[in-house]
């Protein structure tokens, strides 16, 4: 799959496609856009076939917004690509909102090797 | 074992461009050094060098996933780092067979940079020899292990082709990167680098800080707010781990320090305990050893080089040869604007605008001089690259021959060096094959046996003049006298001088081989280099006395861009003569100007100067009335002077070329805009020059037929 698509169904956001630095411009702008007023939203990331750091990092911008309106942003699907990334950036804690920060990479290794 | 460019987006394009530019700039280190200690000249670092590129090049091209070469480069470096380690003892063969790898490492490379198919099997064959060959030095040394205590062990080793990490030498690293904030933009996810980290060995432990992420509203998405701490167990070196962040070193902040935890309890302290390297700012990791690392008769070599060598590299950056040409062109334009300005303040006598004028003038060219020197490269590098093709072609011809090279920092246009290369080569091949005797044959003549080539380039009035010599037998005048009179290139009652002699070997017609075997040896395509040079607005000379040696001079301007003019003028029409060729301005007396007309040269101090009129050259009406002036010229030593109406003095000029219609025009090399919008034409001084020494009837037919030779200018580049 080529590109991004966001579909918004009611406050559940649902990605599908690249979540990459290529895309992060437009998805930036469409998820402010769409996000103005919004205190809950659900994210649907199962359809994600790729992310890099570009698109976590607007990820976890925008839980922190939301966090910080007194709303949230759950994560309620994650595909692979996504779990992959996370884990392998050791991020799993920002989106959760403080778990343990350390996390191990044996997932990301195993595949790698 | 087909090589396919694995994968690599356009986004990437421009950082595999410089992954295969700094390559092949790595791998010219490593032949140079291998060839340094093939030359036994070699210090104690020797090896060192060799091993240091070879490792950023398998670095490197990890990142990109080129398996092909990373495999095969790691094959090198392991054999190199039981050279280094001394459980391996290096000779001639091993020096030879490292040489050939580089050549195959070139290859791969060049395979990557330009896909093609041509080949394949053969280069696959070369591989799998050259593997072979490895690996039986690999075997040799575990065959033969190192006496205990004898010979210090490798601090690191050799990472065996299993790549089991886990090996007892392991150690712990705490790496801390904040990737600088352009990194994504640039296409270097950090994320590739903890996927490469990992390859390395365990990445035990990673933690993304996210607290630079600004609130979503001010968020560039495009920007890397990341910063990375992890902790990584691995065999490799600091250099390897270091290599991961090649890519974004600049402007990154990366410490690399190692771990005093877990690994170190059961691990000796070591050598490179306190080694850290930050490039965007000056950090350093706290030293953490508590015992101060033993000696080791290994440890300079090692902490060194990841100090200097990064150093070194920061303190270039690459830039595209386009945005230069760019700004040159930018400067050029700026030069002609700031000429305008002066002439247009020393028209309203505004003695406050002229000083302003003047001052503007001035740092118009201070910044053209920076501009310039942007371009300009030092010719030690190219020189360099002829020990290989010495050292090769010598043993080929069974030859003992020792290159020389002086004058290597000596700088130049890269345009030009670029170009110099090939005729460069084409000389030091004659140099070699024809000049230099064998060794009995020397030994016969009363020479040394040992042959002599010497490269040298040096500035002289504001050309630079590179020089390739050689000790052999020198130019057989006798025999190209005869060559060229069979070829109807002179008259048989034709009497020349050394110098025309000796050029006729740029003759078109002594560019065969046979020919030049049963001659004295020269000519293999000297037409070729000669055009070559003569694109470059440069000229070539021979010098040479039989049976001692050969000199070839080539004479380069220094950059192609901009040149400093003198202004002289022509009845209405304006000229700009090259001010690095012109020796001095004298009125020419009227008792004289009939002298000069009717003989072609004139009285100057007691000396005959050959010399002639521009406006009969160019066949102009020149206003009768008025005196004339006599501007001398120079050029490769020989004078002449050239009669002009006026002097207008200095000028600074951007060289525009001539179109296409005019590119077989004689005495012209190209155009100029000046200050007024006029145009006016650059002389070039070499062709006129050759007008003026053939007096005012033609005297040599050859002359005649050098100039008609004159290979178009080419087009260039503004």
């Amino acid at each position: 799959m080529h590109g991004i698509t966001l579909a918004f169904d009611g406050h559940v956001i649902r990605a599908a496609g690249e979540l990459t630095i290529y895309h992060a411009a437009a998805l930036h702008g469409e998820l402010m856009t769409h996000l103005e007023d919004a205190v809950h939203a659900e994210l649907d990331l199962s359809q994600v076939s790729e992310i890099d750091s570009a698109g976590l990092q607007l990820i976890v911008a925008l839980h922190r917004e939301m966090t910080a309106r007194g709303g949230t942003l759950a994560i309620c699907g994650k595909s692979d690509a996504f779990q992959r990334t996370l884990t392998a950036l050791g991020l799993a804690h920002a989106l959760t909102g403080g778990e343990s920060p350390a996390t191990t990479v044996d997932t990301l290794l195993s595949e790698r090797r | 074992m087909n090589q396919s460019k694995a994968k690599i987006l356009p986004e990437t394009e421009s950082l595999f461009t410089s992954f295969v530019a700094e390559s092949r700039e790595l791998l010219l280190h490593m032949e140079d050094s291998l060839l340094r200690i093939e030359s036994g000249c070699s210090d104690g670092d020797a090896i060192g060098a060799v091993f240091r590129p070879a490792h950023t090049i398998k670095g490197n091209a990890g990142v990109f996933g080129l398996e092909g070469v990373v495999a095969f480069t790691h094959m090198v470096e392991s054999v190199l780092d039981c050279v280094r380690a001394g459980t391996l003892g290096i000779d001639a063969d091993l020096v030879a067979l490292l040489l050939e790898c580089t050549d195959h490492m070139g290859q791969m490379i060049d395979r990557l940079a330009e896909p093609c198919s041509d080949g394949d099997t053969a280069h696959a064959a070369m591989r799998e020899k050259l593997e072979r060959a490895l690996s039986g030095y690999l075997g040799r040394v575990s065959e033969e292990p190192s006496t205990p205590g004898a010979v210090a062990p490798p601090l690191t080793a050799p990472e065996s082709t299993a790549g089991s990490s886990e090996s007892l030498q392991a150690k712990e690293w705490q790496i801390s990167a904040r990737p600088n904030a352009n990194s994504l933009r640039d296409g270097m996810d950090p994320l590739s680098i903890l996927h490469y980290l990992a390859t390395l060995g365990d990445i035990v432990y990673v933690e993304t800080l996210v607290d630079a992420i600004p609130p979503l509203s001010s968020l560039d998405p495009e920007t890397c707010y990341l910063a990375f701490e992890l902790r990584l167990r691995t065999t490799a070196t600091l250099d390897a781990i270091e290599s991961a962040f090649t890519f974004i070193r600049d402007g990154s902040d990366v410490m690399i320090a190692p771990c005093p935890w877990p690994a170190a309890e059961s691990d000796p302290p070591t050598l490179e305990s306190a080694s850290a390297t930050s490039t965007g700012s000056a950090k350093h990791g706290s030293p953490i050893s508590s015992a101060p690392p033993p000696p080791s008769p290994d440890g300079n070599a090692r902490s060194n080089p990841s100090g200097s060598g990064g150093n070194r590299e920061a303190q270039f950056v690459r830039v595209r040869a386009d945005k230069l040409d760019e700004l040159i062109n930018r400067v050029g334009e700026l030069v002609i604007a700031s000429a305008s300005v002066s002439l247009s303040a020393r028209r309203t006598k505004d003695s406050s605008l002229y000083e302003a004028t003047s001052t503007l003038s001035r740092l118009v060219e201070e910044i053209r001089e920076d501009a310039l020197s942007l371009r300009m490269v030092q010719i030690g590098e190219t020189f360099n690259r002829f020990r290989r093709v010495v050292r090769d072609v010598s043993r080929e011809l069974d030859k003992d021959v020792e290159l020389a090279i002086s004058g290597g920092e000596t700088e130049l246009d890269k345009t030009v060096i670029e170009k110099i290369g090939d005729p460069l080569m084409h000389l030091v091949r004659n140099s070699l094959d024809h000049g230099i005797e064998s060794a009995e044959e020397r030994a016969r003549a009363g020479k040394p046996t040992r042959g002599t080539l010497c490269l040298d380039a040096y500035h002289d009035s504001g050309s630079i003049v590179i020089e390739v010599s050689d000790d052999g037998r020198g130019l057989n005048k006798e025999k190209i006298l005869q060559k060229a009179r069979e070829r109807g290139l002179i008259n048989t009652a034709q009497t020349l001088q050394d110098a025309e002699i000796h050029a006729l070997v740029f003759e078109a017609g002594f560019s065969t081989a046979t020919q030049v075997t049963n001659l004295s040896g020269r000519g293999v395509g000297m037409d070729v280099v000669r055009r070559n040079i003569e694109a470059l607005r440069g000229s070539v000379q021979i010098e040479s006395k039989q049976g001692i040696h050969t000199t070839v001079r080539i004479r380069l301007p220094l950059t192609l861009a901009i040149i400093d003019g003198f202004l002289v003028g022509v009845g209405s029409n304006t000229y700009v003569i090259p001010l690095d060729s012109v020796v001095e301005c004298v009125e020419l007396p009227e008792q004289e100007a009939a002298d000069a007309e009717e003989r072609g040269y004139v009285n100057l101090r007691g000396r005959a100067l050959p010399c002639f009129r521009l406006s009969s050259h160019f066949a102009l009406a020149r206003s009768k009335q008025r005196r004339e002036n006599i501007v001398v010229v120079d050029c490769g030593g020989q004078r002449a002077g050239i009669v002009v109406d006026d002097l207008f003095g200095e000028y600074q000029t951007v060289i525009k070329p001539l179109g296409r219609l005019f590119s077989d025009l004689r005495g012209i090399s190209g155009s100029t805009i000046l200050g007024s919008g006029d145009v006016a034409l650059i002389l070039d001084i070499a062709g006129l020059m050759q007008r003026a020494a053939e007096g005012p009837q033609g005297r040599a037919v050859v002359s005649e037929r050098l100039l008609a030779r004159r290979e178009p200018q080419r087009e260039r580049r503004v």
